[in-house]
Formats: C-alpha cells, structure tokens, sequence
C-alpha cells in the first residue's frame, strides 16, 4: 500500500516550548491508526500537521509523496486538492460549526471547493440522509445536543468523501448514548476505504476505531503497535500517563 | 440543547444575586436568548411566516422606505396600521410588539423628540405646566413624526426578524446582493457572540462560587479587569481555532453561501405590493 503520509525527523515547538520532536511515522492508505497519549502529549499538534494547518519546524512532512509546506498549500490548485483528500474533525465542535443552519455548515467545504450548486445541495442531502439529520437542516448548529453537533461537524468534513479523515478525539464530553452512535458510526460503511487518523485518550473505545496505535508522550513517539498490544501493556500505558498505578486507568 | 435553553436556564433569564457585571451578561445572555426565541415565532403559521424571505425582505424593506419618504401623518398612521395588521395575520401577540419594540423605541425616540415640542418655533397650542413653557404645533407635528417613523420603521424591521429565522434572513440578503463579506460578518458575529457571553458568565459564575465573602469594590473592579483580560485572550484564541477550522475545509478568503428557496407567485405577488406603497407615496406627492 502507498503511503498518504511520511513523517522524518519532524519537529514543532510553539512559544512555550517543544511540542513535537523527533517523529517519525509513515501512514499506508486505508489505515486506521489511534493516535493515544494523556492531554498535553502533541496527539492534537500531530492532526494539525498533517493537516496543513501547522508546519513542522524540523524535518519533514510529506503527503500523498510530496513535500507538505505552506509554499505547496499557497498555491490555490494544491491547497484544493489537499483539502479534497485530506478532512479534519475538531475536538470541539463549537469551534467548527460556524455557520448559521446546519445545511450551511455541510456545504461550506463543498461551496468553497468550487462545487456546483446542485453538486452541493445532492451531496448535502446526501450526508443529511444517511447520519440521520433531515429533520435538522434548517436549524442553527450551536442549538444543537452534543451529540448531534458531533455528527454534524463529522458530516461536514465527510461530505466532500476525503481519502484521509482526522479525527481530534471524536467522544470527548458525549453522554454514553451519543458515543455509541459516533462510535457505530465511525467503524462502519462510512469510513470503510479511508484512512482513519483518530487523537484519542479513550481506551475503551480504541479497538473499535483503530486497527494500529501510536502512543505519543512529551511530544514523541513512545510505542507503535497493533491496539491489543498496546493495551495489554500495562507498564508502558502506565509509563505514558496514560494509566494509574494498580492498572487503574485514567479517563478524561 | 432544546430551543430557547441554555445553559443558565430556559429563556435565559437573569436570575439570583449577583449585580453589577454579571447581572449586565445575564441581561445580555438574556437578550441574545430572546433573538433565538424569534425562531420559535418564525415556525408558525401566519402569513408572513409563509412568505420567501426574499419577497420579505424586499416587501418589508419597501415599507420602511415609504416610512422614511412620507410627510403626511395620516400616511404614517395608516402604516403603522399596516404594520399592527400584518403582526396580528403572522400571530405576533401585541403585547410581545410593544415590550420588544413599541415600548424601548418611544422610550428613545420620546426622549429625542420631547425638546422639539417647545424648541421648534411656531404658534404655541398649550403651555407645559409648572414650567410655563410653550408647546408649538410644528414642535408637536415635528415630535409626531420622529415617533412616529421610528416606531413604523422599527415595527417593520421586527416583523422580519420575528417571523424568519435569522439564518434565512442573513441568507435573503445575501439574494439581494449585500456583500458576501457582510453577510458572514453579521452570521458569526451572532453566534460568536453568544458563545464569547456563556463563557464571560460561566467564568465570572466560577469566580463567584470560590469566593467566601462578596468582594469590596476595589477587588471587584480588579477581578472585573482581569476577567474581561482573560476573555479577550480566550476570544482570540476561540477566532484562530474557527480560522483553522475553516481553512480545514477549504476557504481561502471568500465566504460562499448557499440558500434552497423557492420563489412562488404569492412571494412575487406580495414583494410587488409592497414595492407599489413607496412608488404611490412619491407620486401622490408624498
């Protein structure tokens, strides 16, 4: 399988300090990979790197084989292409739902990407049918229940069908119900044939989502292993912050 | 969340102790809660409600022109008639017209016109008791006009925003070619906005509970200080995240919306109406 992305050496320090350093991590298309490691440890910087919101500060990032820099994203056929391939999902949907009606928030990645009107509004139907939220188009997104505004922000990335999802810890702050559905969602036919990059702290949910987990811990990569190994590794999830002591695990 | 709750409680009204600025962001998150309840007015069944948004617009904007281009009172009155009429056949309780509107307006505008009464000259008609001083026609016709207008034009620009969602609103004038740049400005400034209040309150609501003694009032200008910091850094933090998050999807600069409107005859027919009152008041010499 090619690789979607090819991580060397990279490196990405904010102000306050280091945040990533010395990663290297090569991504094979369909992949679905966990990206774990307690609040802090770079899961988040990570997504926006390959992304191409932030840009490594040392080594290389190299997507769908090519150099991933801000000169590539500036010219305006690249960053389309990019942006078609590749969707990101907010860890709080109160930051990517922006738009007045949920209608507008589904179709403002189409619109932007030079879609169509009637491309738009098919593909947008499209997405509302199948999470379920006809009943919701016309309604302001941020009046919306967690769980709905999760699968709203989900459904406007996946509406413009990107190779690559990246998924900023999907479950945070869902009640059981809403968890169950994103999970079901996103370990079914919606996702099947995509690449599937997801930050997450959830332990109990992982092996739903993930087939491969990368552990990351003060901004490096501490273990890269199938998820059931991950998990039976009791010292190293320990070791990350990951769990407490005795086995006890700490949850967000 | 249901409509019309937040987290502060259904309607969002202000409620227990707390004045001086978290009693104002109460106020304000109250507010904001009363734009949101327009939603539920634009639900129902009534006859503006039924209307395309853009005929609306067009239709109500028509008349808010010809209430700037009258110089009849009569004319006036029989719009402000027009305008109680149309609130009464979209089920807008009068009683909701005159606290969210009629009342706040003569209210500023009364306090404008009054010094017309005895400033402009002209024939006295009556004098102010106590004071002696003298109430002119043209003062009395200049301050009914001022009201007049301001509550006709105001009842106008209500009778839109309580009987369309705000989306669709943003969305008709977008139709009716105001600036894409506007159009987004005025949609996330209304979102922001309220999202920037639930947390300026939350944060001062948090301060409040690990406080043991009300604070005097230099620490509560200092905490007032501090938290207003602490916001600004939190709001443009929250403005780089929505950055991102639109960049995530593609945009480069320019907003693009999409609307799903039909346009039916009663729009046209309605829009056309409306357009004749301005065209009748310049022609019969307004």
């Amino acid at each position: 399988m090619s690789a979607v992305f090819a991580l060397s050496s990279v490196g990405f320090s904010y102000r306050e300090g280091a945040a990533l350093d010395g990663i290297d991590l090569t991504v094979a298309a369909g992949e679905r990979v966990a990206l774990m490691g307690p609040n802090g440890s770079g899961k988040s910087t990570l997504l926006r790197l390959l992304c191409g919101l932030a840009f490594a500060t040392a080594g290389e990032v190299r997507a769908f084989g090519a150099p991933l820099t801000e000169a590539r994203l500036t010219q305006v056929a690249e960053n389309t292409a990019f942006r078609r391939r590749v969707g990101l999902v907010f860890q709080s949907p109160d930051v990517q739902l922006f738009n007045p009606t949920v209608l507008d928030e589904i179709a403002f990645g189409p619109l932007q990407l030079g879609w169509s009107r009637a491309q738009v509004l098919a593909a947008v139907d499209a997405m509302l049918d199948r999470f379920g939220l006809g009943a919701l188009r016309h309604r302001a997104p941020h009046r919306l229940s967690g769980g709905e505004k999760k699968k709203v922000a989900l459904a406007s990335v996946l509406v413009t069908e990107p190779e690559v999802l990246l998924l900023d810890e999907p479950t945070a702050a869902l009640d059981p119900r809403s968890r169950d559905d994103l999970l079901e969602l996103l370990s079914g036919e919606l996702v099947r044939g995509r690449t599937v990059i997801t930050a997450t702290h959830e332990m109990d949910s992982v092996a739903e989502i993930a087939a491969r987990a990368v552990v990351i811990a003060g901004g490096r990569i501490a273990a890269d292993a199938p998820v059931a190994e991950v998990l039976a590794d009791a010292a190293l999830l320990q070791r990350v912050g990951l769990i407490r002591g005795a086995g006890r695990r700490l949850e967000a | 969340m249901p409509d019309g709750a937040t987290p502060f409680g259904r309607c969002g009204c202000a409620r227990g102790p707390g004045g001086g600025i978290e009693g104002l962001l109460h106020g304000l998150v109250g507010a904001m809660e009363h734009a949101g309840g327009a939603e539920s007015t634009a639900a129902r069944r009534g006859l503006l409600q039924v209307l395309d948004p853009r005929a609306k617009l067009i239709g109500l904007g028509a008349l808010i022109l010809s209430v700037t281009l009258t110089h009849r009172l009569a004319v006036l009155a029989a719009l402000f008639a027009l305008a109680v009429g149309l609130a009464l056949a979209s089920r807008l309780a009068p009683g909701r017209m005159a606290r969210q509107v009629w009342l706040g307006v003569a209210l500023f505008s009364g306090a404008l016109a009054l010094p017309a009464l005895v400033l402009v000259p002209g024939p006295a008609i009556l004098h102010l008791p106590g004071l002696g001083w003298p109430v002119t026609a043209p003062g009395l016709t200049s301050a009914a006009f001022l009201l007049g207008r301001a509550e006709t034009a105001a009842s106008f620009a209500a009778l839109l925003i309580l009987t369309t969602p705000w989306s669709h609103v943003l969305k008709a004038m977008r139709a009716v070619g105001v600036p894409v740049g506007l159009v987004g400005l005025l949609g996330m400034t209304h979102r922001y906005i309220f999202l920037l209040l639930q947390t300026a309150l939350q944060m001062f609501e948090a301060r409040r509970a690990r406080m043991l003694a009300p604070p005097g009032a230099a620490a509560r200008r200092r905490l007032l200080v501090t938290g207003v910091g602490v916001l600004l850094t939190r709001s443009l933090a929250l403005a780089g995240e929505v950055h991102l998050a639109m960049v995530a999807r593609g945009y480069r600069g320019n907003v693009r919306l999409i609307d799903d409107f039909r346009l039916r005859p009663r729009d046209g027919l309605a829009a056309g109406v409306a357009l004749l009152v301005p065209l009748a008041i310049v022609l019969g010499g307004r």
